[in-house]
């Protein structure tokens, strides 16, 4: 190549020292966008309330063994009365072995909350690898891809959760593995939309054209571009996990020895605690998990309008 | 998917490329060719569940009670389980073919016939439901959306979001609790009352008065989900141009809504609607195991606690094809709706 | 009694934005008269608040948009008239023509009920005979003959179009009701140069035979020029010029209407050849010392040839489209050739196969006599060499990058020796990005268009390319930056020895920096040469054309040609 350079000798441009290098740079404008990102959150009440509410619960969650210790939820040593309504020294009463409600509730947040971000790990790794895969590559791979997922998209989560949980028996983790393996596909198909999308923009083509290789396109333009909507999805998805937990529990798929508010509800369906007016044992839970789920879809709504300001007061 | 995020109905609108421009026949054809292959991977995941995944049917079935290994063994060889994993798939394939899912030892019925008997029941209470939720949910999310952050909508919205929040079952067993039991206004359970051999219309108030509160129940967590979509997908038509159009030529903004932003977000709506028929069906499942409804669910339910494998395996081919089968409908029913998947 | 008046009128949006931008001023104290039967076209930039002023005739500004003065109709206040006087008003006294080509029709309902709409809202009255089926098919039907649509396709959906034909769909809608006013906001944008001048034709002619009063609104000088008799500029939401369109045109008065003016030059005048208002090449025309006449320089050896390609798309024989067809192109080393075509003639097809980014049915590209590679690895070494700038330079730029990254992503992905950095730096300095040190962390958001554009450049020049292809490099930006971009262009041509294909469908642009042209037209090159030659002395039919429909070369009191042009000749 003979032709002339664009560092032509006699007029380089020296940088001065101490001007930002590349990665600062990129390091700064991460800094950046994190701030504003969370300035936008912080506007929004909704938001914030249902943040301040998760981060409430997830304490008490962590803290459950000291508030409540574990003996005086075992039942071979309580001797206070049983189906007993609220009084002070049981705030929210006692279930048929006479434990304490409020009790319960505390440690049983534990399993929820750990049930609920295991199986939304699992769901949300497996649907984001095999949206992008399904957006990214074409022909026969996307095809055998798209079918996969509209597979488990279609087929009813609820009944194939408990085909998986039937066989392999009963259990925490499998409770974790039947919801993730039957959640994944609508974060799979959300992000493969996205990577669409990101895909047909010009500067991906821009990119191809400066001879990036796949791997390139995918996790410095792709992955980014996808991370924000998978993480409003992503706290979606706890919220309903956490009521496919409960459901599993409350269908007798979980461990009878851990406590759940899945498995609180059980028992009171099967004590009779509905029909027989024993509200405290009904409600507590229930109320519970609305609340937490609750949380989380108005953070991951909140999180959406920041992330795409086009629904800001929406 | 939720319907919850705004995101979702972009999600769902990115349509078969290769599909449009097609004929009406080819199209049938391509989408009835796609619903078939999903057929084939549910009835071969229904067979290889109970096969492949680790758990033993037998111990599972035979936990807790006291049963011989020779028992276990006859039982074993009853279920074709001994067998080489082959030749169970190819009886199994043949069976499905002549209708036969294999036979029920809690019940003591071919699985065909319990599911037959079911089915009847959970159709009534799922359909009557579905319907209500839609109507509710569409005609309440496009009211919404066009009164965006009023009071109406912001109370609408907060409510549809806690109703989507809330376990099915758990609103039945309140319900149950509050109107079953302490107002005693409706029946706590079955589909007719106990014991009783009414015909003709007293059997139609009969069964009309044990449906109230289980299909309240699912309508409220489904309707939910279907406003959010709804109001979602109106949101975003209403930043559309021909919208200015309208207005432009005179056309009162009443009408500028119902005759041209609905029908254009019907369109992603009436997608999502179809594709969150599973959930409905989950809903089913849990709905008639809380009211003891005598459907499909509850069949699942109790075929649970046996736990039944033949029956459990049964209910899922069957679950899974009718949603399929519905999932093909709307694929049809998408076409009539939407001028361009006809010509490209 | 003029037809429509604005007085003293002022404009502005509450933003809602917590990180407040507050009130946005849009239109900012317009006064403006037209009179009845007149064609008034009205200029400017985006953002300078036309578009909004012309909205504002029907009351169609969103919500929060505050109005103040008073905006006249046939003397009636529009923003004090009731909501059903409003309605009323609509339509049948004032009609607005949308870009058609964009999302202004019901994708789901057919035209001729979208038409017939029009009628059945105004069916009172005079018009009563509108709430009957059959008059409005009769009127839908007259209206559609009017424009030349044939009224076979009253039946069809808006995506059965084409874009011309959506257009004039717009167009018969707006007559429908007869009005007194005929708004029409950038109707040909978006639209071919040839369909573009059937548009306005149809137009200018629908509008004159029936006495109606056309305010047309463009960014584009020269279509205003060829349409209206009256050009009136705006910018920022202010008038800054006004007069008859000739004149505008020919001397225009204020600074911005010159940049605008500049924008579209007058093909065949030596003073646009090879220069523009920001740098003269060395061999044009108009540079001291080179005389008048073009330098016939030899032609310099080719560098990256086509040799027969042809791109077909879809299915096997038989189905499918060819979008290039048996075509072969040389381009020299150091040489800017303008590939010039509408839209579906397959130069966009062209320039991604001589990129390597889309594989040719049949033929061969190669580069300096040895042919591309197929995979991506073989690729890379030519990746180095020949560049890429695209058309729209907000979406060429992954809008979370820093400036810094944009431009540093093609020697990491070559991993380039140099000193990353000062590849940055000096990259950024050809692109004319000084200081660089001002654009390091800049993201693409903050930037202007052409500073996009020119960090799209900078992106290229960072690998030290022998060779750009620009696919329409400035169609996306306003009037006035096109040609600080072609000017850099040109620069880097004749400092750095740059070579570039630049695809366009503006001649206006090959007349201002290319050596050579070659015309296509439904995927065969059809005619090429110098430009010059080509420009001056077209031979083939199409190229004549294109050439005859260049709104530059026909404004509204020019009987024929230019006559400068034969000086070059």
């Amino acid at each position: 190549m003979t032709h002339q350079s664009t560092r032509k000798p006699g007029n380089t441009v020296t940088p001065p020292a101490g001007r930002p290098g590349s990665g600062s740079v990129a390091a700064q404008r991460r800094r950046q966008r994190v701030a504003e990102v969370w300035r936008e959150f912080r506007s929004s009440g909704t938001g914030m309330t249902g943040l301040v509410f998760l981060l409430a619960v997830i304490t008490l969650a962590v803290l459950a063994p000291v508030l409540v210790p574990a003996e005086t939820l075992d039942v071979t040593r309580i001797d206070t009365p049983q189906n007993q309504p609220p009084t002070l020294a049981n705030p929210l009463g006692t279930d048929p072995a006479g434990r304490s409600i409020l009790g319960m509730l505390l440690w049983g947040a534990r399993i929820s909350l750990l049930v609920g971000f295991a199986a939304t790990i699992v769901s949300v790794v497996i649907g984001t690898v095999m949206g992008m895969a399904a957006g990214h590559f074409k022909g026969m791979t996307q095809g055998v891809l798209m079918r996969v997922i509209d597979f488990f998209l279609v087929v009813p989560s609820l009944v194939l959760a408990i085909v998986l949980s039937s066989v392999i028996g009963p259990g925490v983790a499998t409770i974790i593995v039947a919801i993730g393996v039957t959640s994944w596909a609508s974060t799979a198909r959300l992000v493969r939309s996205q990577t669409l999308t990101v895909e047909s923009r010009p500067y991906i083509e821009r990119s191809w054209a400066l001879g990036a290789s796949d791997t390139h396109v995918i996790t410095r333009h792709v992955l980014p571009a996808v991370m924000p909507l998978v993480m409003a999805n992503t706290t979606l998805t706890v919220g309903s996990a956490i009521i496919a937990e409960s459901t599993l529990a409350f269908l007798g798929l979980g461990d009878p020895s851990t406590i759940s508010w899945g498995s609180m509800l059980k028992m009171a369906m099967d004590t009779g605690a509905a029909t027989g007016g024993y509200w405290w044992y009904v409600l507590p839970p229930g109320i519970a998990i609305v609340v937490v789920v609750l949380a989380f879809t108005l953070v991951g709504r909140a999180f959406e309008a920041v992330i795409n300001p086009t629904l800001r007061g929406r | 998917m939720s319907g919850v995020l705004s995101s979702e109905i972009e999600a769902v609108t990115d349509h078969d490329e290769p599909a449009k421009g097609m004929s009406w026949l080819r199209y049938a054809g391509r989408k009835a060719g796609g619903a078939g292959i999903s057929l084939i991977m549910v009835v071969i995941l229904g067979f290889f569940a109970f096969r492949i995944l680790p758990g033993d049917p037998v111990r599972s079935m035979s936990d807790g009670r006291r049963v011989s290994a020779e028992q276990m063994e006859i039982l074993r060889s009853q279920l074709g389980l001994d067998q080489p994993l082959l030749v169970q798939f190819w009886t199994y394939l043949t069976n499905l073919l002549t209708g036969d899912l294999g036979y029920s030892y809690t019940y003591n019925q071919p699985v065909v016939q319990l599911i037959g008997d079911r089915m009847g029941a959970t159709l009534l209470l799922t359909g009557s439901a579905a319907v209500i939720s839609v109507l509710l949910g569409l005609w309440l999310g496009q009211k919404a959306a066009w009164r965006r952050n009023s009071l109406f909508d912001k109370l609408q919205t907060g409510l549809a979001l806690v109703f989507w929040s809330v376990p099915t079952f758990w609103l039945g067993l309140l319900l149950l609790l509050l109107f079953g039991g302490t107002l005693r206004w409706f029946p706590t359970g079955g589909m007719v009352t106990a014991g009783s051999s009414l015909t003709g219309p007293a059997y139609i108030w009969d069964v009309a008065m044990h449906m109230v509160l289980p299909v309240l129940t699912m309508v409220a967590v489904v309707y939910a989900q279907y406003l959010l979509v709804m109001r979602a997908s109106l949101l975003e038509e209403m930043t559309s141009d021909y919208l200015t159009t309208a207005r432009a030529k005179g056309l009162k903004e009443d009408l500028v809504r119902r005759r041209h932003a609905v029908p254009n977000a019907l369109l992603p709506t009436v997608t999502l609607i179809f594709l969150t028929l599973g959930g409905l069906v989950g809903g089913a499942v849990t709905v008639e195991t809380v009211f003891s409804w005598p459907g499909l669910g509850y069949l699942t339910f109790q075929a649970l606690s046996a736990p039944d494998f033949p029956v459990l395996q049964g209910t899922f081919v069957v679950f899974s094809s009718i949603v399929i089968l519905m999932n093909f409908l709307a694929d049809l029913l998408y076409r009539v709706l939407d001028p361009r998947l006809r010509t490209s | 009694m003029p037809r429509l008046e604005f007085e003293d009128v002022r404009i502005s949006y509450e933003t809602p934005e917590r990180s407040g931008r507050g009130t946005v001023s849009a239109v900012n104290g317009v006064d403006l008269m037209i009179e009845a039967g007149s064609s008034v076209g009205l200029a400017g930039e985006s953002g300078c608040g036309k578009s909004t002023l012309a909205m504002s005739v029907l009351r169609l500004l969103p919500a929060n948009a505050k109005i103040s003065g008073r905006i006249l109709l046939g003397g009636e206040d529009i923003s004090t008239l009731s909501w059903g006087r409003l309605r009323a008003v609509r339509w049948s006294e004032a009609a607005i023509v949308f870009q058609g080509a964009m999302h202004s029709l019901n994708p789901v309902q057919r035209i001729k009920d979208q038409i017939g709409e029009a009628l059945s809202i105004h069916a009172t009255g005079e018009q009563m005979k509108y709430k009957s089926e059959q008059e409005r098919s009769r009127r839908v039907s007259e209206l559609l003959a009017q424009v030349d649509i044939p009224a076979s396709k009253a039946g069809s959906y808006p995506h059965e179009l084409s874009g011309g034909q959506k257009q004039r769909v717009m167009i018969a809608m707006a007559l429908a009701c007869e009005p007194e006013v005929i708004i029409a906001d950038e109707p040909t944008t978006a639209l071919d140069v040839i369909v573009q001048a059937q548009v306005l034709q149809l137009l200018t002619e629908l509008v004159r035979s029936r006495g109606i009063t056309l305010v047309m609104i463009s960014h584009d000088l020269s279509v205003l020029a060829a349409t209206c008799s009256r050009i009136v500029v705006m910018q920022g939401g202010e008038i800054v010029e006004d007069g008859p369109s000739a004149q505008v045109m020919r001397s225009p008065q204020h600074p911005h209407t010159q940049a605008l003016a500049a924008a579209f030059p007058t093909i065949g005048d030596p003073a646009s050849r090879l220069s523009l208002p920001k740098y003269t090449a060395p061999n044009a025309p108009s540079a001291p010392g080179s005389g008048a006449r073009v330098q016939d320089g030899e032609r310099p050896e080719p560098l990256i040839r086509a040799e027969d390609i042809t791109v077909r798309f879809g299915g096997g024989k038989g189905r499918g489209a060819t979008a290039v067809d048996s075509v072969s192109l040389a381009c020299g080393r150091g040489e800017i050739v303008a590939l010039v075509g509408q839209s579906g003639s397959g130069k966009t097809t062209l320039a991604r196969t001589i990129l390597g980014l889309q594989a040719p049915s049949a033929g061969q590209i190669t580069f300096g006599g040895k042919p591309l590679g197929r995979s991506r690895a073989a690729l890379k070494e030519y990746r180095r060499q020949v560049q890429f700038v695209l058309q729209d330079p907000s979406a060429a730029l992954n809008p979370k990058h820093s400036v810094y990254e944009a431009v540093a992503e093609g020697p990491r992905l070559h991993n380039l020796q140099q000193d990353e950095q000062e590849t940055v730096f000096q990259a950024l300095v050809s692109a004319e990005l000084t200081p660089p040190e001002r654009f390091l962390s800049a993201i693409p958001q903050e930037l202007s268009g052409g500073q996009r554009q020119r960090v799209v450049i900078a992106g290229a020049l960072a690998l030290d390319p022998a060779f750009i292809v620009a696919d329409e490099p400035v169609a996306s930006l306003d009037a006035s930056v096109r040609a600080e971009i072609l000017a850099l262009l040109l620069r880097l041509k004749c400092e750095l020895g740059l070579g570039a294909l630049v695809i366009t469908h503006d001649l206006g642009l090959a007349w201002n920096i290319a050596d050579r042209v070659a015309v296509m037209y439904r995927g065969r090159i059809v005619e090429e040469g110098r430009t010059e030659d080509v420009l001056l002395r077209p031979r083939h039919e199409y190229t004549k054309k294109l050439l005859a429909v260049v709104p530059a070369n026909n404004t509204l009191d020019d009987a024929g040609g230019d006559d400068r042009s034969e000086a070059l000749l």
